[in-house]
């Protein structure tokens, strides 16, 4: 098979497969935070880059390739959240799969607390702890005011916090 | 107490600005509990990276949809159609360019054997209007008669004339024509259809 070329940032024309090796696990671990499903967010991963391959003469430079993704991969987590929603399956019943399991003897970890955060929240955190963004980029990414992702992030802290503390 | 929060989230996010951070720090200085958010906020700062950097996964390389790659495929197709086409079509008006240079030449060629020809034809041809001044030389006579016998018999008192008449060609006619014939035929040129095989001119 033909390898698929693509361009990057710089104009200059690079193997998708490159693309995909520098991005993917970035992509992973954000759909995962929102998905809260290893599985699931392997398929966001997938579908992500399959839109960006389809849609590629439409991005042109006015976001990094990688902000591109995250949007990609965002709109697809959330219709899948919102059509799950609607058909009334819980996308959370495969979250606690073993790895994430807590033991109610022991302390609760940070991988379970965040579990129980909301996708939203969860985004926010992965945004801002791991992707460094700041939140004009946060705002920007995820369609809303400064002011909100200001909030949200101190509500996502908060709430966190707590479940850690066993408050909740 | 959510005020101060607020601003303890906002300096762990490197957002508060100068002065709004002087005021934490001075609100920190005085409130226990405020350190204590500050600290927790920070370790789940940490926490979070952490967790994040750690998560590890196999992920199956990206399979291109296959409608796409036929699609690829097509456009390069496409594209390579138009780039064979246009080659072909430059070969073409190249050779066609040539050939019409060549062609050029040769009608040029013709043109001037053709001339040449026309020119000799009309020398020749002032030598014929000279061959009519000939030709008046010819004898218009045709026929020699010529009488052989004449003779007068009378029978029964009865007087016949009588006369073998002997009719010849005449000869001097002939030759003059011969002659003025073969001149005409030697300065005559004709040049038909017939005469062009292939673009030469095969014959006079």
């Amino acid at each position: 098979m033909m390898e698929k070329i693509i361009l990057n940032t710089h104009w200059e024309i690079v193997p998708f497969t490159e693309l995909y090796e520098k991005y993917s696990m970035d992509i992973y671990r954000y759909t995962l935070s929102i998905l809260k499903d290893r599985d699931d967010a392997k398929d966001a991963v997938q579908e992500t880059f399959v839109k960006y391959v389809e849609n590629e003469s439409s991005f042109r430079g006015d976001a990094s390739q990688k902000t591109w993704l995250l949007i990609v991969a965002r709109n697809y987590c959330y219709s899948r959240l919102r059509r799950a929603e609607k058909s009334n399956i819980r996308i959370d019943e495969g979250v606690f799969d073993k790895a994430y399991e807590p033991e109610f003897d022991s302390e609760i970890t940070l991988k379970d607390a965040l579990l129980c955060l909301s996708p939203e929240h969860n985004e926010l955190l992965y945004l801002k702890e791991y992707g460094g963004y700041s939140y004009k980029e946060i705002a920007e990414l995820t369609e809303q005011t400064i002011e909100n992702v200001k909030i949200k992030l101190f509500r996502a802290r908060q709430q966190l916090r707590e479940i850690m503390k066993g408050d909740r | 107490m959510k005020d101060i929060e607020l601003q303890i989230s906002q300096f762990i996010d490197n957002e508060l600005s100068d002065g709004a951070q002087k005021q934490l720090f001075k609100d920190l200085s005085e409130d226990k509990s405020a350190r204590e958010i500050l600290s927790d906020f920070m370790n789940l700062k940490k926490g979070i990276t952490l967790h994040h950097g750690n998560i590890t996964e196999n992920l199956p390389p990206i399979p291109i949809p296959s409608d796409q790659t036929k699609s690829y495929s097509k456009q390069n197709n496409k594209y390579k159609a138009m780039f064979y086409l246009s080659a072909a079509a430059a070969i073409v008006l190249a050779m066609l360019l040539s050939m019409s240079r060549i062609e050029s030449q040769n009608n040029f060629i013709q043109f001037a054997t053709l001339q040449k020809q026309y020119n000799s034809l009309k020398i020749e041809n002032s030598k014929v209007i000279n061959h009519k001044e000939i030709m008046k030389e010819i004898p218009q006579e045709p026929l020699i008669i010529k009488t052989i016998n004449k003779s007068r018999k009378t029978e029964s008192n009865k007087t016949y004339l009588t006369a073998n008449v002997q009719i010849t060609e005449n000869k001097d006619r002939i030759n003059k024509l011969a002659q003025i014939t073969e001149i005409i035929r030697a300065n005559k040129a004709v040049i038909t259809k017939d005469d062009f095989i292939g673009g030469q001119i095969v014959g006079n």
